[in-house]
């Protein structure tokens, strides 16, 4: 049994990663290093932190403080035993065990969380993220000079992302961008050929995503501006387009008309024709009359300029003309916009005399039709009436012989009908009959889907399940398989109950012989004041009797002493069986072993002393 | 009977199918719908059904019979049966006589030919054996109801009955028995017999679309409708009578039209006692007749006396005013004159 108990421990030693050989198989074997090291670890994670160096020091000295320091820990966590630092330097067997089972029963139960409750794909999930964060978290933050990219090692040999590959100072410059409705051949060439792609035209690769972000968000907020002024206007957009394009040619022209006055007041020939030429085309002028017009009129506007060179008399006449003009025109139009109401007015009074003229017309229409239906109707009777009685006759065999007709007609159609009713109701039956097997088997389907269902969601939940118990699984320490522990606990358990029943049997056997001692003396007194009053009675009178009185009392005292002798005897017996075991136990220490292993660890520290002094003295 | 439109004989089998088994001839799609409605057959039980109404100007006639009450039908899968008669008279016995004569020729072997050919003979020759157009003249189904019963049911309040009709108002009459609501709404024209006008009758009428259009075109109008929510619809009716209920209700928009005067009073009076005392139905609307006619003469009494001569009575608003009476009589009679067509503007 100790031997699997050794197993245990030792195998929970090295999961915590105590170096301990291969073939060290039991704590007789451990080396004090493996030892030291083990408790060392125990302690370390127990009280949850690194304080305790995990190696024995060289220097004896050192050695000696590090096995008190362990000792100090244990006893600060609880330990009960006896503990010292001999317990660690010059450990026996025993000692050694008992430590170590306390150490390890103190050890945190990792496991006892995953255990027991189901946990969904979510809960799965949820541990995985946590792993991820907590080590994360575990691995403390770098500057990115510091890192190789954006990658960083952890403690189990993986990497994660951490944080960006660089940092670099933003940067975007401009790009050009086809325009989609390009029709001259020249700028059609230019795109094909010459012009780079999007990508290659920021000198650097890294400002390639910024620039064409800020390019695209540069032509969005053109066009948001653009879509707002436009609604803005309540025009329709192509003639917003127009009136925009209008607008903008006008104010170009008229600077450009501007600067065709300055030029002339300044005599600038060269330029003077340069600038008409443009503003000529620009103002796209057809009559010269109005291009004169409109010259005049910004000579006058721009009067300091002209003011410099032109008479004063000019421009007074200027104005007399252009106001003459403007009331000619002003006249002109007040008649016409007279006219369009007064024609407007027409015809809307013609609009509704045509209506009503229509309907006049229509409700004529209707009326004649009647009257000529009537009419036709009168006229035919006129006809017959010359020859009534004849016509009569007539027209009552014709209206016999029609219903003759349509009798005849319809009972050759009554037979069709018939059929095609009959017909039509059988299908009718039939299919109804047939809707109720769809039905049927509608209904069966429908059961079956909803069992495939009830199936597949059990499927489901069994397979999840399953995938849970497997990570589980996974995650168990398979150096330590459980089947072993289970085994040797029953094999424990068996031994208890073996021992359990030997030591029922010594009881009953104990107690049986306990009876028979009190029977014994029981009736031992009992035998003894019969005999005792028989032979005293006799003593009074016999003299021999007397003696043998004397006789027994001796006896009885003899028989006493020799039953105390016994029991002391016993006593003493299990007072020896004691000490042997003691003795057994106190050997089992290794005491002598111990004791040169002692002398020596003296006699060095003695050396390592007399070294110090030396150095202090030297 | 020249005037007959066409019959038709509908059936429900046992799949719960309404057929048209035979049509003689063509008709219009929104009367066949109207008369699929009406017909009973649509409900799950058939209910023996005899009634008529009219539908853009033509009367139709439908007598419904559940098969099993009749004893001598030879037809299989068929549960009950329909005949219509379409017509332009109004003239519901003789009509219904002849729906009733050709459902007993069909159901006798469910032959369309022969229903077919004692239609074409009632419509030639208005006679065939077992009926007789001339057994039923327009007379007697004018006063074929009894003008007593509605008189006696509404007592005075039946002066509103007579006003609506004699002004060419519209009468909307609610009831859950259809049998009650056509048998009430035919008799009400009796009110103005002289006008002998039964086209303003419409003794059932379902409250849908198709129908309440048809009425909205009207001026003048009795419709008899089952469905109780045509009475939040007041833009149909100046005066609402709910047969269940008893009641007669005017209209917001016709209260002023419908203000009584003395002479309603004695009007009232007068066929309330008629109503009560022994007298037969006729004499009650002799009376009533007289009475009108009096009302009608007293109003061209009014008109100008130099207008009179020409022979075209003309009453116009001023010429009313001109005499001393309370106002609500000035409008009574105004009304009168246009309802006579004697109102000039």
């Amino acid at each position: 049994a100790m031997e699997e108990v050794d197993a245990i421990i030792l195998s929970t030693l090295r999961q915590v990663g105590t170096d301990i050989p291969d073939d060290v198989s039991s704590l007789r074997t451990l080396s004090t290093e493996s030892f030291v090291e083990g408790c060392a670890r125990c302690i370390n994670i127990v009280s949850d932190n690194d304080e305790l160096p995990l190696k024995l020091p060289a220097q004896m000295s050192a050695k000696y403080r590090f096995g008190t320091n362990l000792a100090q820990a244990c006893k600060d966590l609880g330990y009960g035993g006896e503990i010292g630092y001999n317990t660690f330097l010059y450990s026996n067997e025993a000692d050694a065990r008992h430590l170590l089972m306390w150490l390890l029963e103190q050890l945190p139960r990792t496991s006892a969380a995953d255990t027991g409750e189901t946990m969904g794909q979510g809960a799965v999930l949820q541990r995985r993220i946590a792993d991820q964060l907590r080590a994360r978290l575990e691995t403390p933050w770098l500057p990115p000079n510091f890192r190789a990219g954006n990658t960083r090692l952890t403690a189990d040999g993986g990497f994660i992302f951490a944080g960006a590959k660089t940092c670099d100072r933003v940067n975007t410059s401009r790009i050009a961008l086809p325009e989609a409705e390009a029709t001259e051949p020249s700028r059609k060439r230019f795109l094909e050929t010459t012009m780079r792609p999007a990508t290659e035209q920021p000198p650097l690769q890294r400002d390639v995503a910024p620039s064409l972000i800020e390019t695209n968000l540069a032509e969005f907020d053109r066009q948001r501006k653009w879509e707002a002024e436009w609604q803005a206007s309540g025009m329709s957009e192509s003639e917003y387009r127009a009136s925009k394009r209008t607008k903008v040619k006008a104010s170009v022209s008229e600077k450009l008309r501007t600067a065709v006055i300055r030029a002339e007041t300044q005599k600038d020939s060269n330029l003077l024709a340069f600038l008409s030429s443009i503003a000529d085309e620009a103002a796209n002028a057809k009559t010269s009359s109005f291009a004169n017009k409109e010259r005049l009129q910004f000579a006058s506007s721009d009067v300091d300029t002209v003011v410099t060179e032109a008479p004063a008399a000019t421009e007074e006449e200027l104005r007399k003309q252009r106001e003459e003009e403007a009331a000619a025109l002003q006249a002109e139009l007040d008649e016409l916009l007279a006219k369009l109401a007064m024609l407007e007015g027409n015809i809307h009074k013609y609009q509704t005399s045509t209506g009503k003229v229509k309907s006049a017309a229509e409700e004529q229409d209707r009326i004649n039709s009647e009257r000529e239906e009537e009419w036709k109707l009168r006229k035919s009777i006129i006809d017959m009436l010359p020859n009534a009685d004849e016509n009569m006759a007539k027209l009552r065999e014709l209206i016999d012989t029609s219903a003759k007709r349509l009798v005849t007609l319809a009972t050759k159609w009554e037979e069709v009908r018939v059929g095609l009713f009959s017909k039509y109701r059988e299908l009718k039956v039939v299919a109804a009959s047939q809707q109720s097997v769809v039905q049927q088997m509608m209904d069966k389907i429908k059961a079956l889907r909803e069992e495939m269902k009830a199936v597949a969601d059990d499927t489901k939940a069994k397979e999840l399940l399953f995938k849970q118990l497997q990570a589980d699984y996974e995650k168990m320490n398979k150096d330590t398989p459980r089947s072993s522990y289970t085994r040797r606990i029953m094999e424990i358990v068996r031994n208890l109950n073996k021992q359990k029943a030997d030591l029922a049997k010594v009881l009953t056997d104990t107690r049986s012989v306990q009876k028979e001692i009190s029977i014994l003396q029981e009736k031992l007194s009992r035998t003894f004041s019969v005999t005792d009053e028989l032979i005293f009675a006799d003593a009074k009178k016999d003299e021999a009797c007397r003696s043998a009185y004397k006789q027994l009392a001796a006896l009885h005292e003899g028989c006493t002493q020799l039953i105390n002798t016994v029991e002391s005897t016993g006593s003493i017996m299990r007072e020896i069986r004691e000490l042997e075991e003691q003795v057994e136990y106190e050997q089992r220490k290794q005491m002598d072993a111990n004791l040169q292993r002692i002398m020596a660890d003296y006699k060095q520290i003695k050396q390592e002393n007399a070294d110090l002094v030396a150095k202090v003295k030297g | 009977m020249e005037q007959l439109q066409g019959a038709a004989v509908l059936e429900k089998d046992t799949n719960e199918d309404v057929l048209w088994a035979w049509i003689h001839p063509a008709v219009s799609p929104s009367l066949r719908l109207v008369v699929e409605r009406k017909c009973g057959l649509g409900a799950r039980a058939t209910a023996a059904v005899r009634i008529f109404s009219q539908f853009r100007g033509i009367w139709f006639y439908i007598v419904t019979c559940p098969v099993s009450e009749l004893p001598d039908a030879e037809l299989s899968q068929v549960e009950g049966i329909s005949v219509v008669v379409w017509s332009k008279e109004f003239n519901p016995e003789q009509h219904l006589a002849l729906a009733d004569a050709l459902l007993h020729a069909y159901v006798q072997g469910g032959n369309g030919a022969r229903v077919m050919e004692l239609y074409v003979q009632a419509m030639v020759r208005g006679a065939f054996k077992g009926f007789r157009s001339a057994d039923y003249p327009i007379q007697k189904a004018y006063l074929h109801t009894s003008i007593r019963n509605v008189i006696g049911a509404f007592g005075v309040e039946a002066i509103l009955l007579y006003a609506a009709v004699l002004l060419k108002r519209r009468i909307v009459v609610h009831g859950p028995d259809t049998q009650e609501l056509v048998a009430f709404v035919r008799t009400l024209p009796q009110l103005v017999i002289s006008r002998k006008d039964w086209s303003i009758a419409f003794p059932i009428v379902d409250g849908l679309d198709d129908e309440l259009a048809e009425l909205a075109k009207r001026k003048h109008y009795i419709a008899g409708v089952t469905s109780a929510t045509i009475e939040s619809r007041e833009d149909l009716f100046d005066i609402f009578v709910n047969l269940s209920s008893r009641a007669i209700t005017v209209a917001t928009h016709a209260k002023d039209d419908f203000t009584m005067g003395k002479v309603h009073k004695d009007i009232a009076m007068a066929m309330v006692a008629g109503a009560e005392a022994d007298t037969s139905d006729e004499d009650i609307l002799k009376d009533l007749a007289v009475r009108t006619q009096g009302l009608i003469d007293g109003l061209k009494g009014l008109a100008n006396p130099g207008e009179e001569a020409s022979g075209d009575v003309r009453v116009t608003l001023d010429d009313i005013k001109a005499r001393k009476m309370p106002p609500a009589m000035h409008t009574f009679l105004f009304n009168l004159a246009c309802a006579e067509n004697l109102a000039a503007f």
